[in-house]
């Protein structure tokens, strides 16, 4: 269960863990967040060292590097195919759940490997939160879908739960709009309060890192403009990754941008990541200069 | 040069009179469909009733527990309550002992089962559909019958032809029926919410159980009343194993009947026109509002499934 080269196709769902040695994890160059504002000093929240993701004989994306920083927005840009939602479901070990995906390399949690052997899917997941593309809350009422985690937890004090539903929807900018009818089916609701209800939902486990995959996909501008406000609110409490296919988007929410592109063996990877601004403005690298002025993509 | 136009008309008449005959075609076989069904309808609620109308027999007794209806050993009576309690309870406790298993199977193909185990149930269950009636009739009066009789008769099985054998009978051929219907309403809970409570930290059993099986409740209760209503049409299996005695049911290990057995006991016994075939006549109509109140539940199911 090392770092062989997974040539040969895993068939289990539980991904390898690759047991690093205990050499020290070296330090990004790039990654010095001068014209963000963000503490160079502030610890890091999410780690991924030399991340490498297939299913079966399929390199979906290799060479993952990054550091996410504790209350930070991480964007994750790059052409359709190129694994940035792939690497950010590894993040939640969603990819635990397809039948042949592998990961190698490290991804660490608060200095935690989240892949080392004794550590249960379940457990990171509650921690990490994962808001996906299309909105898809429970076809029960809006109180119950903020109230599934808590419930599912252990949680059957009545008046505790009434505490985190509504803390949750306030958090989530959804609470003056549903206030009065928590009652009602949350699928009753429009694409943009749905978002944002899956994102209560997520806020009512109370987790530490939030990963959004493109959660403005389906939704118009005016829904897409209240989600991205949240983001800013959120960034406070929480630490966020986000896929977007939108580069203002991008632009506008985060602190660090990811570009994630497409290589000759059509294996997706890391170009380059810096300061949000740095990569818009003076990117370092040619295919990122490309993409972001709309020469390709 | 003939004109355009009249030209034009020609081939639209030809090309509609081509257009037309499929429509014609479909039209005439909704039509046979339609009138055959309601034929049916109007002649056994025409002979279903004649007990109630022109037999003599008072509606009271046509209600009551008694059915003796050979004029030849005694006073006659029409009493059908025993094949009605009978087909009812036979009926439900075919679907108490087959829904646990049918819904355990569906939830193990659609949620747990890796593609080679599905690629064994699903033929499996399409076999389980294709096996005629009459073998689970001789399964049972062969296998279920005697083997209730010598190893069970401390538990009151005096005979082997039983309530229960009836419906353990019933039980297996309705089993495919609820499995196939609640596999497919658990294929239409989207993945995604599968993935949205496991994402929370979930189990994958607590997505189970509090995701996937409400969001298919109703598509599940849609199967257990398809599973009844086979279950309250089935004559042939059911008769060879469950004794036929016309009482009202005492218990699950005592024999007893059903509208369907009872009907084709008789129909070789008695003369169009006396009370004995009316009453036959009675239990097919009954028969056929049962069936009729279960497509009835069925249609509201559906119709609640669509308003969720």
């Amino acid at each position: 269960m090392d770092s062989k080269q997974g040539a040969s196709p895993v068939t289990t769902t539980i991904a390898p863990v690759t047991v690093k040695p205990a050499a020290p994890l070296p330090v990004l160059p790039s990654l010095q967040p001068a014209l963000t504002g963000i503490d160079p000093h502030a610890p890091i929240k999410l780690r991924a060292r030399d991340v490498k993701i297939s299913y079966g004989a399929r390199v979906a994306v290799r060479d993952v590097t990054l550091d996410v920083q504790e209350h930070s927005v991480m964007a994750f840009i790059g052409p359709s195919g190129c694994g940035k939602s792939t690497v950010l479901r590894c993040f939640d070990r969603m990819n635990d759940l397809i039948p042949d995906a592998a990961v190698q390399g490290t991804i660490e949690l608060d200095g935690q490997d989240m892949y080392a052997s004794g550590v249960l899917p379940v457990e990171v997941r509650r921690k990490v939160g994962l808001v996906f593309q299309r909105p898809n809350p429970f076809p029960m009422s809006i109180y119950e879908n903020v109230a599934y985690g808590p419930r599912r937890f252990g949680q059957k004090d009545r008046a505790r739960l009434n505490e985190v539903v509504e803390r949750s929807l306030r958090h989530a900018a959804l609470w003056d709009e549903v206030k009065d009818d928590l009652r009602k089916s949350g699928l009753a609701l429009s694409g943009g309060q749905q978002q944002r209800l899956c994102i209560a939902r997520t806020l009512a486990t109370d987790p530490e890192v939030i990963l959004m995959d493109e959660p403005c996909s389906a939704l118009d501008p005016i829904a897409t403009l209240k989600i991205e406000e949240l983001i800013a609110q959120l960034k406070v409490d929480y630490t966020i990754v986000i896929v977007t296919h939108n580069m203002q988007q991008a632009a506008r929410v985060s602190d660090c941008t990811a570009f994630f592109t497409l290589g000759e063996d059509r294996a997706g990877y890391l170009v380059e990541l810096d300061d949000t601004q740095r990569i818009f403005t003076n990117p370092a690298h040619q295919l990122t200069e490309d993409y972001v002025s709309g020469r390709f993509g | 040069m003939t004109s355009p136009a009249a030209s034009l008309a020609t081939t639209e008449l030809g090309l509609r009179a081509r257009l037309d005959l499929p429509r014609r075609i479909t039209l005439l076989a909704a039509g046979v469909i339609v009138a055959i069904v309601l034929l049916l309808l109007v002649f056994i609620t025409w002979n279903g009733v004649q007990l109630f109308v022109a037999s003599g027999v008072p509606v009271a007794e046509i209600f009551s527990p008694t059915w003796q209806p050979d004029a030849g050993s005694g006073p006659t009576s029409f009493g059908l309550l025993p094949f009605i309690a009978g087909t009812l309870g036979v009926m439900a406790v075919a679907a108490v002992i087959a829904t646990p298993l049918s819904v355990g199977l569906a939830l193990f193909m659609a949620e747990v089962a890796p593609t080679w185990a599905r690629r064994i149930t699903q033929p499996a269950m399409e076999v389980f559909v294709g096996i005629p009636s009459v073998v689970y009739g001789w399964l049972g009066l062969t296998l279920l019958v005697p083997y209730l009789r010598t190893n069970l008769q401390g538990l009151g099985f005096t005979l082997g032809f039983s309530w229960f054998a009836g419906s353990l009978v019933l039980a297996l051929m309705i089993l495919p029926t609820i499995t196939s219907i609640s596999y497919d309403a658990f294929l239409v809970v989207p993945r995604d919410m599968r993935a949205a409570s496991m994402a929370l930290g979930t189990t994958r059993w607590q997505a189970i159980r509090h995701v996937v099986l409400p969001a298919a409740a109703t598509g599940i209760a849609t199967a257990v009343v398809m599973g009844m209503m086979r279950a309250a049409g089935e004559a042939l299996a059911v008769q060879m194993v469950i004794g036929n005695r016309p009482v009202m049911p005492t218990g699950l290990t005592a024999p007893m009947t059903t509208l369907t057995s009872q009907i084709t006991l008789d129909m070789g016994n008695t003369v169009a026109g006396e009370p004995w075939n009316q009453a036959l006549w009675t239990m097919g109509l009954v028969l056929l509002v049962i069936s009729f109140t279960f497509v009835v539940i069925v249609r509201r199911l559906a119709g609640r499934r669509i308003a969720a």
